[in-house]
């Protein structure tokens, strides 16, 4: 039993972390209607600020939050170069330049600081605990609780603040949301700083349970994706709980299913995705909006 | 010098010139009717003025020069364009459409006030409040753009066919409240709509908008008078 219990945590904790990524995917789709391809990549160019900033001599802490602010900053200005002049143009215009922006950000990383891998110190230590009689990580609780707090925090911005409100507006219709004198432009910029950020909170994360080097995020990337369309795209609650249902049925398969082990225990999620998606197209929150003609 | 003043506006779409050097002007708490048939320019006109669609000419607000703005920065000079087709937030809920009808304002407990008073105003609105605005029928939808234009607080109500959709009875009621609403608080209101009968019964002024062109100007008692427009518009 303590063991069953080990492994659906360290399944929910990784799940967490897909989740992180995920719900940057999901922002930026509900307000640009674009899947950011370069997702993944900024987050990994996030890591690489924060271990950089670590080598420097600032604590892991530090370093970490000021990533975050960096990202945040980063992520706006992205928008606000990159994607802005073709806002408004075909969607398909749109993939393609994040796709341009993968492919710049990962060679511009290995430029800078070269193709082999480093370790990553975790914020969480490596010790463990003990929990109702059964001993978990550390690490793994503290990725969960960071999640969590990240969710209510996105929940309280976007529910009960002006500016959220704002920003949802700016999302379901822009011309709508301009003649009440919201500067959509700014939303999108804001969006795509909450994302970076979020993307680089999960580069952190998971950068100590790899190693740190420019495709740290291509596996995450895939998980992400799955945890999106597994949830529905346009659900930021979805986005957490396919995070979750996938890091745990990866986590139980490998560990349960004696043939599948650890290389083959991606294919379970997949699995599960593939049949959830034949029910339901939308994914297990995703909505068709409600209309009446 | 009037609230609204206007001068020799085009418009066009690409190579398509839709308004041809109109002239007009609203004063401060004047209710002013654009009337005409479809296709003449009615909509183009509030575009035009919401820094919709490329224009030239002179527009005037409050004594500045508001040509060519972006459409947020119309907003936040007061106009409040309620689109054609309403412009609603369909997965936001009733309250919310309202709050982001507000969402210039600085002056929260005066918002909450206007909330308050919108639910006065329209009470099925207060009714529904938690439900999203998708929900709502054509005529509660029709209320909440209005009211979502009120919470604004605007110096100028811009009104695009509000009757659209709605039954002659609905279109009769809301433009009864709206006439009530306006008279109450002094508001100004430029109305564009192709029922032009209850929109002169509501409107102080009037122009008559054809091809692209203003064809007739008056006080609407007059207008409502005129041989032609009563052939055109009024049923003989």
């Amino acid at each position: 039993m303590e063991r069953f219990i080990q492994v659906v945590v360290d399944g929910i904790a990784t799940g967490s972390i897909y989740a992180a990524l995920a719900l940057a995917l999901v922002l930026i789709f509900r307000s640009t209607g674009v899947v950011n391809f370069a997702q993944g990549e900024m987050a990994m160019f996030s890591t690489f600020i924060a271990w950089g900033l670590h080598e420097g001599g600032l604590s892991i802490g530090a370093a970490i939050a000021c990533t975050l602010v960096i990202s945040f900053v980063a992520g706006m200005v992205i928008e606000r170069v990159v994607i802005r002049p073709f806002e408004g143009g075909q969607e398909l215009t749109l993939v393609i330049v994040t796709l341009g922006l993968f492919i710049l950000l990962n060679s511009l990383a290995g430029w800078i600081w070269g193709f082999g891998n480093r370790g990553f110190p975790s914020v969480f230590g490596d010790g463990a605990t003990e929990v109702a009689g059964v001993r978990l990580s550390v690490e793994s609780l503290g990725i969960v609780a960071v999640l969590l707090a990240v969710v209510g925090l996105l929940f309280l911005l976007f529910q009960r603040t002006k500016i959220g409100l704002a920003m949802r507006a700016a999302a379901l219709s822009p011309a709508s949301s301009q003649l009440v004198g919201i500067r959509v432009g700014r939303m999108l910029m804001l969006g795509w700083g909450l994302a970076a950020m979020l993307g680089a909170l999960a580069g952190v994360l998971v950068a100590p349970r790899l190693f740190l080097d420019v495709n740290l995020m291509g596996g995450v990337l895939i998980y992400a994706f799955a945890a999106a369309a597994l949830g529905g795209f346009d659900s930021p609650l979805g986005a957490v709980v396919g995070g979750w249902v996938i890091g745990v049925s990866e986590n139980l398969a490998g560990t349960y299913v004696d043939f599948i082990g650890a290389d083959l225990k991606i294919l379970v999620p997949l699995g599960i995705i593939f049949v959830v998606l034949m029910v339901r197209p939308t994914g297990l929150f995703g909505t068709h909006e409600v209309a009446r003609a | 010098m009037s609230l609204l003043e206007v001068q020799g506006l085009c418009a066009s779409y690409g190579p398509v010139r839709v308004l041809e050097d109109i002239d007009f002007a609203v004063d401060e708490g004047q209710k002013v009717a654009i009337l005409g048939p479809n296709g003449a320019g009615k909509t183009t006109t509030l575009r035009a003025l919401s820094g919709m669609v490329s224009t030239r000419g002179r527009v005037s607000f409050d004594g500045r020069d508001v040509a060519g703005r972006p459409t947020a920065a119309m907003a936040r000079l007061g106009v409040a364009h309620v689109p054609e087709g309403r412009g609603t937030f369909e997965s936001l809920s009733v309250e919310e459409n309202l709050r982001v009808g507000a969402y210039i304002r600085r002056d929260g407990a005066a918002v909450k006030e206007d909330l308050a008073r919108c639910y006065g105003w329209f009470p099925r609105l207060e009714e529904r409040r938690g439900q999203s605005a998708g929900s709502l029928s054509g005529g509660e939808q029709q209320m909440l753009a209005l009211a979502r234009g009120l919470m604004l607080r605007p110096r100028l109500l811009m009104l695009d066919e509000p009757s659209l959709g709605l039954s002659p009875k609905l279109t009769r009621e809301l433009f009864g409240r709206l006439g009530r609403i306006a008279d109450e608080e002094g508001m100004t209101v430029l109305v564009v709509e192709q029922n032009a009968n209850l929109a002169l019964e509501f409107a102080d002024y009037a122009y008559v908008l054809e091809a692209g062109r203003i064809a007739l100007s008056g006080a609407a008692a007059e207008v409502i008078e005129d041989p032609g427009v009563r052939r055109s518009y009024l049923g003989g």
